[in-house]
Formats: C-alpha cells, sequence, structure tokens
C-alpha cells in the first residue's frame, strides 16, 4: 500500500465517529491479479463500445477450455459435442456447487489464493463459492461502469471514498480498506445497528466524513437507513441481494436524492445484471463473459426470448468455479434488441423471487433474517434451511440436516427445553432463541427436502397475515 | 501377421517346465531365437549384454518373448532390433513390477495379452484383422500401467480433495476479498 493511502486510510479508520471495526480486510490484490483486471477492464470496455456480447459461441470457446481441465465439465460432456449438443450438456445444480465443489475447481490451479466470500443468506441452501481476489478484483470496474452509466464518474484518488456499503445486522464484519484497483479510493462496510457503534449519532457523521460517492446494501439495510432518516445524499445507490420492489426503490430515491440502481449479483458468478438507465424494470447483461439461458421449468428446453424459466449461466472469470450451465434458481425472461438507453446487451427480466423478509422480536424490535443465516451456514449439520415466523414469538427451523443432527434421542429430564430432540438440535434452538429475544421460541423440524431447489429461506407468515387483516 | 489370439495362445502354452531360469544366459537365449531373423549374421543382436539381468521374472518374461518371436509359423514380419532391445531393456522390467512372477503372463488371458501386445507396441507391429486404433485403444484397455496411472491419479485427486475441502473450510473461518457489494 503506498504511504499516501494508508495515510488516508488511517485518517478514516481512526475517525471519532468512526464505527466499532472488527475485522481487517484488503482487497488481496497482487501484482499479476491487477495485471488481470486491467485486461478484463480492457476486453470489457471493448465488448461494450461494440456491443459484442457474450454468445453461445463464446460459450462453447469457455466449455472447450475447461473440458480438459475440469474432471466435472469432461463428465458432463461425455459423448457430448459442445457445439452440436450444447442443449443436451447436463444443467449445473446448486447441489453439484455443493457437493462436487473439488471436481468442478479445475486441476493445477493454485489453490493458495482461494477466498471465500459468504452469502448474505438469502437462500436457504449455503453454498460456499470458492473465489480467487482477481475475479473479486473485477468488480470493481464492473460496478463502476455501472454507476458511470447514471452519471456518477468514480474519483481514482486516496482522497475519495468511493463506496460504503450497509448493512444491518446483529453481528458481521465491519471495516474500512482500500481499493488499489481504484487508485486508492476507500471502502467502508459498516453496521446501521446500534451494537456497532459508540455512540448513536455517529453513524451519520461518519458517513457525511467520509462522503462516499455511492452507498450500496441490499434492500432490507437501505430501508433500514431511511427509516433512521439518514441525512446522507450520495450519487447514487447501488442494490444487490434481494429484490427491489418498486415501491421501495422509488421511496429510496426520494429520500435520498439519487438513483437507485437494482443489481443482480450472485456469489457464484459476481455482477449479471444492473437496472437499465431508460426502463428499471428491466436489466441489462453487464459483464462479457457470461452466456445467459432461459430454460423452461417444464421441459428443461431453452425458452425463445420473451418466455419466462430459470436463469442458466455459462462462463465466468473465477479460476476456481468455471460454470457449465449453472441453474442459478432464479427466474426471468431474456430479451435481445437494441435499447435505448444504448446498451444492447440481452435484457433480463428478473421474476419476483428474492423479497426482503423481516423477523421481530417478541417486543417489535426487528431481526435480521441474515443473522439467522450466519448460525446455520456455520452449523457443520445444517445443508438447507427455511425459517419461518408464524406468531409474534413462535418460529419453526425447517433443516436438512446430517444424520446424527436428526436422529431423535431421549431427552433428559429436567430440561426446560421444548425441542424434542437431541443435543445438536437444542443447542441450535437455544442459539436462535438467543438472537430472536427474550420470550421467544423455536421448534426445528428436520424434515425439510435436500432438493437442490432454492426454496425461500425465510417466511414471516405471521407479518403477512397481520398485512392482510389491517 | 497372424490373429492376436494366436499369440496370445502361444504365451498360455509355454512350456514353463523346460526352461532352468537359473542357469540360462538371456544372450544365448535371444541369439538363438533370433538367428534367423538376423539372417544369420553371428555378431550379438544387441549392443549391450543381458546376462546382468538377474531378476528372475524378468528372464522368465524373457524366456516367454524369446519363445514367441523365435516360432517361425508365428508368421511375424521383419522388425528393428534396436526397438526391441529398447523395449527388453526399459519397458520389460517395469512391466515384471506390476505383473509378477512371471508365471501370470501365462496363467491368466488377459495379461498374456498385454504381454503381446505389449511388444507389439514398441516393435510397431499391428496383428491381423486389427486397425492401429482398435490395437492402441485395447491395449491401453489392459494396459497395467495405464491401470497404475489411473489409480495413481485417482488417489491424488482424492487427496487434491481433501486439501481443497480443508482449504475452503479453513478460508471460510478467515475472512475473503474486500467487494463493494454483497450477495
Amino acid at each position: 500500500m503506498l504511504e499516501s493511502w494508508k495515510l488516508e486510510l488511517d485518517r478514516l479508520v481512526k475517525s471519532r465517529f468512526a464505527p466499532i471495526w472488527n475485522v481487517s480486510i484488503g482487497d488481496r490484490i497482487e501484482k499479476e491479479d491487477f495485471d488481470f483486471v486491467k485486461e478484463f477492464h480492457l476486453a470489457f470496455c471493448q465488448a461494450k463500445t461494440n456491443q459484442m456480447e457474450f454468445d453461445r459461441k463464446a460459450a462453447i470457446r469457455f466449455i472447450r477450455k475447461n473440458q480438459y481441465l475440469s474432471l466435472f465439465f469432461k463428465n458432463q460432456l461425455n459423448g457430448l459435442s459442445p457445439e452440436d449438443d450444447f442443449e443436451s450438456i447436463p444443467f449445473t445444480t446448486r447441489e453439484d456447487l455443493q457437493t462436487k465443489m473439488t471436481e468442478i475447481i479445475p486441476v493445477m490451479v493454485d489453490l493458495n489464493r482461494m477466498v471465500i466470500n459468504p452469502t448474505s443468506g438469502t437462500t436457504g441452501q449455503p453454498i460456499l463459492a470458492p473465489n480467487h481476489p482477481k475475479a473479486i478484483g473485477c468488480y470493481v470496474p464492473l460496478i463502476e461502469w455501472t454507476v458511470g452509466r447514471y452519471g456518477v464518474i468514480p474519483k481514482h484518488k486516496p482522497e475519495s471514498t468511493f463506496a460504503i456499503q450497509l448493512c444491518y445486522q446483529e453481528n458481521t464484519i465491519v471495516y474500512a480498506t482500500t481499493h488499489s484497483l481504484a487508485g486508492g479510493a476507500k471502502f467502508a462496510k459498516i453496521n446501521l445497528h446500534q451494537n456497532s457503534w459508540k455512540d448513536s449519532s455517529d453513524l451519520e457523521n461518519f458517513i457525511k466524513e467520509s462522503s462516499p460517492q455511492i452507498l450500496t446494501g441490499d434492500p432490507y439495510a437501505l430501508e433500514a437507513a431511511m427509516k433512521m432518516g439518514l441525512n446522507y445524499k450520495p450519487e447514487a445507490i447501488h442494490s444487490t441481494a434481494l429484490e427491489l420492489t418498486d415501491s421501495l426503490r422509488k421511496k429510496l430515491e426520494q429520500h435520498f436524492e439519487c438513483p437507485v440502481i437494482n443489481s443482480y449479483s450472485l456469489n457464484e458468478t459476481g455482477p449479471i445484471a444492473y437496472a437499465c438507465p431508460k426502463n428499471p424494470d428491466w436489466m441489462h447483461i453487464l459483464p462479457h463473459d457470461l452466456y445467459v439461458e432461459i430454460i423452461s421449468d417444464k421441459t428443461g428446453e431453452v425458452e425463445p426470448s420473451g418466455n419466462v424459466g430459470e436463469i442458466v449461466i455459462t462462463g465466468g472469470r473465477n479460476p476456481y468455479l468455471p460454470l457449465l450451465r449453472y441453474k442459478t434458481g432464479d427466474r426471468g425472461e431474456l430479451r435481445y434488441g437494441p435499447c435505448h438507453c444504448g446498451d444492447n446487451f440481452p435484457r433480463l427480466r428478473l421474476l419476483s423471487g428474492r423479497k426482503p423478509v423481516y423477523f421481530t422480536k417478541p417486543y417489535g424490535e426487528t431481526v435480521n433474517p441474515v443473522d439467522v443465516a450466519r448460525i446455520l451456514r456455520r452449523n457443520p449439520h445444517i445443508y438447507q434451511f427455511q425459517m419461518e415466523q408464524f406468531t409474534n414469538k413462535d418460529f419453526i427451523c425447517r433443516v436438512s440436516a446430517s444424520h446424527e443432527f436428526s436422529k431423535l434421542t431421549k431427552q433428559e429430564e429436567g430440561t426446560e427445553s421444548t425441542a424434542q430432540g437431541n443435543t445438536l438440535q437444542i443447542q441450535l434452538q437455544l442459539e436462535l432463541e438467543s438472537l430472536l429475544g427474550f420470550g421467544s421460541q423455536v421448534q426445528i423440524d428436520t424434515n425439510f427436502p435436500l432438493d437442490g431447489k432454492k426454496q425461500p429461506a425465510f417466511i414471516n407468515s405471521y407479518a403477512e397475515s397481520k398485512e392482510k387483516s389491517q | 501377421m497372424l490373429e492376436i489370439r494366436y499369440y496370445i495362445k502361444q504365451i498360455l502354452n509355454f512350456p514353463i517346465l523346460s526352461v532352468d531360469l537359473a542357469t540360462v544366459s538371456l544372450d544365448a537365449l535371444w541369439f538363438d531365437a533370433l538367428l534367423t531373423k538376423n539372417k544369420g549374421i553371428l555378431s550379438p543382436v544387441f549392443h549391450q549384454s543381458l546376462n546382468k539381468i538377474t531378476d528372475i521374472n524378468v528372464k522368465g518374461t524373457h524366456a516367454i518373448l524369446a519363445y514367441v518371436l523365435f516360432d517361425l509359423d508365428s508368421k511375424i514380419p521383419e522388425y528393428d532390433f534396436k526397438k526391441l532391445e529398447k523395449y527388453l531393456f526399459e519397458v520389460v522390467p517395469e512391466l515384471c513390477g506390476l505383473v509378477n512372477p512371471y508365471t501370470e503372463w501365462t496363467k491368466d488371458a488377459e495379461r498374456a495379452e498385454e504381454l503381446i501386445r505389449s511388444l507389439f507396441q514398441s516393435i510397431d507391429l499391428v496383428p491381423a484383422n486389427e486397425t492401429k486404433v482398435y490395437f492402441e485403444d485395447r491395449y491401453r484397455s489392459i494396459d497395467s500401467r495405464e491401470r497404475l496411472r489411473i489409480l495413481e491419479q485417482t488417489k491424488k485427486a482424492q487427496e487434491r480433495a481433501k486439501e481443497i475441502l480443508r482449504q475452503m473450510k479453513q478460508k471460510e473461518e478467515e475472512e475473503a476479498a474486500s467487494k463493494y457489494n454483497r450477495e
């Protein structure tokens, strides 16, 4: 890190308004990664300028490149010609990513550079997606280009803070860093939760003092910031991870007085699409190295333009996770052709999928489901989960789990727990009840199917029934 | 050339009891076996002596191969002695390391086929009614060295898989690289 960058970062970290930092993270970019991202950026800009999206031919080249490097590719393509039998190539499922990762990772890659970015846990089937700093580094030009389409000109200098990511969780990592791919511009990830601050007024002061060009976050955190009355006007807001409804987008735009850009991005792929500046109901495919197909829910065949189906992705730049017709579990439709906004990459309309869900403690305080996901994701016995709140204090946690976790043992007398399970279940139940507040009751149901489907991870039927009765 | 089954049968019928491996001179054995092929020239066929070989399984395998190549009815055409020498000095010890005792060649039809195909592959011969592609394909499917390679690869793959999983678990405990958005 250059001395001038360090000085600027120190100033931000040691600000009297700073949150309680709990980790120290950098972008992990080394010289060869830097060159890789610069080349990627160049190719990306050329592709956008020339309107050369990643089509099937490019996807076939990508598949051929990986056919003899990844055992998984080799097996999936057994007896098939990538060119002649493209639509017969079996899909990669989320379950494959959970169970066959060691086959997917190409041979000869250096495992030492592997990083694991945890997902926010919006689906109940956590996937550990190995990634490489250089592939994560590519988020910088992709996101900068996206906000550029909304008039933001990123300032590549250490005095500038490009982005602050907002979270609203009981517990999450909070850190600040500089991004070498953005000329040393600063970035911070902060938690809006009061636990994260020495004084409640510090949050707004810190953001104003840092003066980030953009705010990023999921709709849940962005709404929380708005409800707190955060008085800051960024140049743009970049929203990911959960569905951003039209009404929330408009409210956020009114409150923060800036464009709010809905983006579609997955841990497994990186950024996929961003909202069209002319028609935000549609998103343009963002990168030049992802091939998107829409697959019929009924037949599994490729849907022609204009039909709704599951979004399937081939390609990418993550050296540990080349994707071969990966079924994302999300649904949408795809359209081709020129667009008034000037970006002629295919347009994607995402179907309602990952709606933000809120849980409430018996005494009214909101709980971010991501905190629930964090507990369940880290439990080695749990493969898939779904959490539902059905009264003001009652929750059911459905899990597909290991035999050890699922088998029932005789409950010891004298325990006050309502769990009818074994020690592992009781431990989980207590951990969840501690998060969900005094008086909450969590039942554990071990009959949740492990079917690889992207199920809603969080349901609040109590809140839904209250809304209906109002 | 005759069909492969003819040569396999020769190996399976090799007269084990007619050979005293303890006293046999491999140089003499090969000199006799190749005399007719060498057009009666009396100088040694090979550039180095085979008598230094003491491993009983290697000697036994030499005896089997000499027996097959000597057979005048086997219709084996001309071949390059240099290639045969290379085969005897380099490939045979490797094969004997994987298939032993040498009597295994004579007891198992698949092993007999492996031995004769390994010889023919080295001296560039293809049995009757076979294409080169078929010959190679069939040889690969029964080649003990190939199988060992696959096993080694599998073992390496398993070790690599364990290493990947270990690293993934460890990396999750650590922290990832900073990125602007969340997913």
